[in-house]
């Protein structure tokens, strides 16, 4: 009862005074206002950035400093517009207001509660990266990447620990949605496909690099392009649910795999 | 060339009082099928072009005759129309080309004198084409002016202003051009307007009549609101209606109440929303009317195309008003009574358990907006939208882009403040992987369903059927195509290079057929290339 009065009250202020809200600081929103700011961040946030801010497919919030958020308008742009080239939407139907109302909770997460941080070693979790976990062949010698593997210096930015965790152990899980900006948001980036050509029967395995309702184009491990128009294809399975990484589960101890989270997230430091 | 030489002479000797296109030649545009005289090519919006040289037995040798490249880096929705060798075309946010159309090279251009901070709340800086009558090309703004232009030349003959753009009205339809009007719709339930459909003296401008979509205290329908709720109810007109001149009778769309997402603030049916209206053009009194979705909170506005279709329907002669609809339900209605015939769901949909023998929705508990998110079929976008449908008196098929997508709605508090956003929530579409699209062909007399052409994503843009036996249509990811229209078999494709986000259409010119598709930011016109 308590919890809706509040929530109606916050309502009410928001409305009656939504000018004040436009032109203020974040810093300085009435405790209504954020109060109405973490019910619109459950609704729409919280799928992505976990109910508390510690992240999961989007990055944690729960942190005094965000790279794509340096300033408080910065914040309030990357939640009207969304951030292009990531898994970031705009979301237009936000009013200014209650946009101002979201960044403030935001903010209010980064205040009273800061993310895990990786307990492994990063000095270990390098020698994997290099040695045992191959992970050199798709993603470059320092997690610069290559044409096949993706870009993990600023993974730290964009997943939270336990994501990475689990992109490691079950990347199949995982697949990144929006990647790149080639394709739109909601399709998965990096997505397995196994395409059979009807003539000779040659068999291409790879990722989805583009697609349309004609033609689609796979990258194969050793970074060659195939295009091919799908009606000249005897088969086409896109494999939702695998990963063309393979799993560490049993390749890697738990320690080990913690190492290795460690290292990833030294490659871009939080920038304070 | 005689046609145009014959244009000259009669001109020249008339002094001027020679209309080049007369209302007669718009009723009968089916007898001269090279031209494009309307929207959606005739008044029954068929969308279905009678040329036939191209066709399933040569579509593969179909190719770029000349492109044109639009101004303003926004999307095209336009659908030229073209007459007697010229394209009337549309630049966003409103700007009128003509265009020669042997070559593509432009004759006059002329852009509204608008501010950079004109409003388009809840859509973005859009235009969809022009009308044509007598001597003049019709224009609805994004400022919410409807502007006459002369046909040679694009001298302003008259400006009016339609709606008040600070409160959020503004014009994207394509204006239809009957006999001495024009009449137009609104945009601007998504800032708790409220609708209505105009009718504009041709020659002067002179409004002849307004119909509000939502009616006012002690007017037929006001029950169906509650308070003041009718003030900020929405109801927008935003698409081309459709026209019958035999029965004299004006059919229009109306859109979603308002606000959108949040059906506390306004309980009731909320009448006319999500409805078709059929309109006396002579008054702009309402002579029948049919609600779709009664009291709205999805935003599925009804303002889809209506296709006008002549069929026996259990040994009687019928004339019909189809649609498919933005709910998800495909309807046919008599269009002299609006006594439901028949109505099926033709897309994905989770909020309704069927029609009733009224064709009214049966709804399902907990589908509303909730503050935490209701996931529905279809997603705010509808199973279609604003694109064109098409029908084929051949085939006997109404062809549909479709959309597949779910998406979690979301209701919010909103107070009205003039000219803001009043929406009262919003939604999260389940897109990419997840979603699909379709161009589906359904039995235009019962919306059973025929056959798919499947697309890798939910589509902008329409679709166009011709006697050649095709359905031509596009792609968000920049495929023009051209389908069999008996089997949904592929034809023809050209990868465009940016998105269609439009509707097909097509025109004859020196015997040669050509078809119309824009994509990205260009306006591509495509004919046979030579045999051999």
């Amino acid at each position: 009862m308590k919890t809706t009065f509040l929530a109606s009250l916050a309502t009410a202020l928001a409305l009656v005074v939504p000018v004040e809200v436009l032109g203020q600081e974040l810093s300085t929103l009435s405790a209504a206002d954020i109060a109405f700011g973490e019910r619109l961040y459950a609704a729409r946030c919280g799928r992505c950035h976990g109910l508390e801010g510690f992240g999961g497919e989007g990055p944690a919030l729960a942190r005094p400093f965000l790279n794509y958020a340096r300033d408080d308008e910065m914040l309030v742009s990357v939640i009207r517009n969304g951030i292009p080239g990531t898994g970031m939407p705009s979301d237009w139907a936000l009013s200014g207001v209650e946009a101002r109302q979201v960044a403030a909770h935001v903010r209010a997460l980064g205040r009273v509660a800061v993310a895990e941080s990786p307990t492994g070693d990063p000095a270990r979790g390098q020698s994997l990266y290099r040695g045992k976990g191959e992970c050199v062949a798709c993603h470059g010698p320092n997690g610069t990447g290559n044409q096949f593997g993706p870009d993990l210096t600023d993974v730290s930015a964009r997943r939270n620990l336990e994501f990475i965790r689990e992109s490691i152990v079950d990347p199949g899980a995982a697949l990144p949605l929006g990647l790149n900006g080639v394709m739109s948001y909601g399709f998965r980036g990096y997505l397995p496909v196994r395409a059979v050509k009807q003539i000779e029967n040659q068999e291409v395995n790879g990722h989805r690099v583009n697609e349309s309702t004609f033609t689609i184009l796979v990258r194969d491990r050793d970074g060659g392009l195939h295009s091919f128009h799908k009606t000249a294809l005897a088969e086409l399975t896109k494999q939702f649910g695998r990963s063309v990484m393979p799993s560490y589960r049993r390749r890697l101890s738990d320690d080990e795999v913690d190492d290795l989270v460690a290292y990833l997230f030294s490659l871009r430091e939080i920038i304070p | 060339m005689t046609r145009v030489m014959t244009v000259l002479l009669v001109t020249v000797l008339s002094g001027g009082a020679w209309a080049q296109v007369p209302y007669n030649r718009i009723v009968n545009a089916d007898s001269e099928p090279h031209h494009w005289l309307t929207h959606s090519g005739n008044y029954a919006s068929h969308r279905f072009s009678q040329l036939d040289e191209i066709n399933v037995n040569n579509v593969h040798r179909l190719r770029v005759e000349w492109a044109y490249q639009v101004s303003g880096g926004a999307l095209i929705e336009t659908t030229p129309i073209v007459v007697d060798g010229v394209m009337y075309l549309t630049e966003p946010p409103s700007t009128v080309s003509a265009v020669d159309a042997r070559t593509g090279q432009r004759i006059w251009r002329w852009s509204p004198d608008m501010s950079r901070d004109v409003k388009h709340i809840g859509f973005p800086r859009v235009n969809r084409g022009v009308a044509i009558l007598d001597e003049s090309i019709f224009v609805g703004t994004l400022d919410a002016h409807l502007v006459a232009l002369d046909m040679h030349t694009g001298a302003v003959k008259w400006d009016v202003v339609v709606g008040d753009n600070d409160l959020g009205f503004a014009l994207t339809l394509a204006p239809l051009a009957i006999d001495g009007k024009v009449i137009v719709g609104v945009s601007g339930a998504e800032a708790g307007v409220r609708g209505f459909v105009d009718a504009y003296d041709a020659e002067t401008g002179v409004l002849a009549w307004r119909r509000y979509t939502v009616p006012a205290p002690g007017e037929p329908g006001s029950e169906t609101w509650e308070g003041d709720s009718w003030k900020t109810g929405g109801g927008s007109t935003w698409l081309t209606g459709s026209y019958d001149p035999e029965l004299n009778l004006l059919y229009w769309m109306i859109g979603n109440p308002a606000p959108d997402w949040n059906g506390d603030m306004r309980p009731g049916d909320n009448l006319y929303t999500c409805s078709i209206l059929a309109l006396n053009p002579d008054n702009g009194e309402i002579v029948w009317y049919f609600q779709y979705t009664p009291h709205d909170v999805h935003d599925w506005d009804a303002n889809q195309i209506p296709i006008l279709v002549n069929a026996e329907i259990d040994g009687r002669e019928r004339k019909l008003v189809v649609n498919g609809n933005r709910n998800a339900f495909y309807y046919v209605l008599d269009r002299e009574t609006g006594e439901f015939l028949a109505g099926r769901e033709y897309s994905k949909q989770t909020w309704s358990d069927g029609l009733d023998t009224n064709g009214r929705p049966i709804v399902k508990p907990n589908t509303e907006p909730t503050v935490e998110g209701t996931l529905v079929w279809p997603s705010l976008q509808g199973s279609t939208n604003w694109f064109s449908p098409s029908y084929s008196p051949e085939t006997g098929l109404f062809y549909v882009a479709v959309r597949e997508m779910g998406s979690v709605y979301y209701k919010a508090e909103v107070e009205y403040e003039p000219g803001q956003p009043f929406m009262g929530g919003g939604e999260q579409a389940i897109s990419g992987d997840d979603a699909s699209g379709a161009v589906r062909a359904l039995n235009a007399l019962t919306g059973e369903h025929a056959w798919d052409f499947p697309l890798l994503s939910p589509p902008w843009a329409g679709v166009m059927s011709t006697a050649g036996g095709l359905v031509f249509g596009g792609s968000n990811e920049g495929d023009i195509f051209a389908l069999d229209a008996n089997s949904g078999e592929a034809l023809w494709n050209f990868y465009a290079g940016g998105g269609a986000r439009s509707n097909p259409m097509s025109f004859g010119l020196d015997g040669k057929q050509y078809v119309v598709i824009p994509a990205g930011q260009v306006v591509y016109v495509f004919g046979l290339a030579p045999e051999g």
